[in-house]
């Protein structure tokens, strides 16, 4: 198994795992105590910056480990998983807003779900596009 | 003013301009006429978006031969999402005013937008197969970079937006339902913003670098 292919089964395993089975999980807890305030935000910041820091220079670096084709493929992976994701986010809220009403209300709960969703979705957009160019190059 | 010498552009600025001012006896002194008077403020909002687009990218095309390509798409394309706020604003406060709704209403607005897109994507072939490539490998990674750029910045707003509401609200509490699509645009435009400061940024180093070089 490549290095690409192997990043992009870990990464939806990963996403897969964390997102539905870990944040959504955690979102409904927090629905059924209904937590609120502002020390919420703060704890939430606490553990998701630092979280996001050490991701992301991880992900840096094992970018910067890859040739020039692996590098370009990623790129366009992201990209297209990034049009994926607004385009998922526009068409979910705009179905909503024209099925509810503009004066309608929504809960809460459906705004982590929506964004948790899309990354979720983007993310498996994004490891297809890389296990399809890998196959294809396979091919070649 | 300039824009208004242009013929195409002034008979599609009256279009529009009459289209909204005849909607508004429409809709405030004959409720009978149901939503013929918002029809007739979409369409009109849409008749001067289009207006706006075509006289933009007529000016794109009048280019000086030394004018940097990747700063006219910047320009162009930041121009755009700005015009496209301003006239989505007001269709949507419209929409949201009016509290249009229902499946009827969803099915229309679904194949307006699948025509609209389908229709922007037979023009821009068509006009794929005539006009040549005009960025270089270099241009286009920096166009790659910046819209890279713009997509992280736009998911991270969406999940900080996200937390906070959720966070201040409560988990059992209810938001209105037009702050979720305002919030959304309200993201895309902070994206465009951030790609196209990007770009510029770029092209001031590109412009410092040929300096240096001739020195």
């Amino acid at each position: 198994m490549t290095r690409l292919k192997k990043k992009a089964w870990v990464e939806m395993a990963a996403t897969g795992i964390l997102f539905v089975l870990i944040l959504i999980q955690s979102f409904l807890r927090l629905v059924q105590v209904n937590a609120q305030g502002i020390h919420l935000v703060f704890i939430m910041l606490f553990v998701g910056v630092p979280t996001g820091v050490i991701m992301y220079h991880i992900e840096y670096r094992r970018f910067r480990q890859c040739d020039e084709r692996e590098k370009k493929i990623i790129c366009k992976a992201f990209l297209i998983s990034a049009f994926v994701f607004i385009f998922y986010l526009i068409l979910f809220s705009l179905s909503a807003f024209f099925l509810i009403g503009g004066s309608g209300n929504i809960p809460v709960v459906f705004m982590p779900t929506m964004v948790l969703v899309g990354v979720f979705l983007g993310q498996c957009t994004q490891s297809f596009i890389i296990l399809i160019e890998c196959a294809k190059d396979d091919n070649e | 003013m300039n824009w208004f010498k242009n013929k195409t552009f002034r008979i599609l600025f009256f279009i529009g301009a009459a289209l909204i001012i005849g909607a508004i006896p429409l809709t405030f002194s004959f409720p009978a006429s149901g939503k013929l008077g918002l029809f007739m403020t979409i369409a009109g909002g849409g008749v001067l978006g289009i207006a706006i687009s075509l006289r933009l990218q007529s000016r794109a095309k009048d280019k000086k031969p030394h004018e940097n390509n990747l700063k006219r798409k910047a320009w162009k394309e930041f121009l755009s999402l700005i015009g496209f706020s301003v006239f989505g604003f007001f269709i949507y406060g419209l929409l949201t005013y009016t509290d249009v709704k229902g499946m009827p209403m969803l099915i229309g607005m679904g194949v307006m937008l699948v025509s609209m897109v389908i229709g922007g994507f037979v023009v821009k072939r068509q006009k794929g197969e005539t006009v040549t490539p005009e960025f270089d490998e270099r241009e286009l990674t920096l166009l790659q970079r910046a819209a890279s750029i713009g997509a992280t910045c736009f998911m991270l707003y969406a999940v900080i937006i996200m937390m906070v509401m959720f966070s201040l609200i409560g988990g059992r509490g209810m938001v209105p339902m037009w702050s979720i699509p305002v919030a959304l645009f309200v993201g895309l435009l902070f994206a465009g913003t951030v790609q196209f400061l990007i770009l510029m940024h770029h092209i001031k180093d590109d412009g410092k670098t040929i300096i240096g070089e001739a020195v």
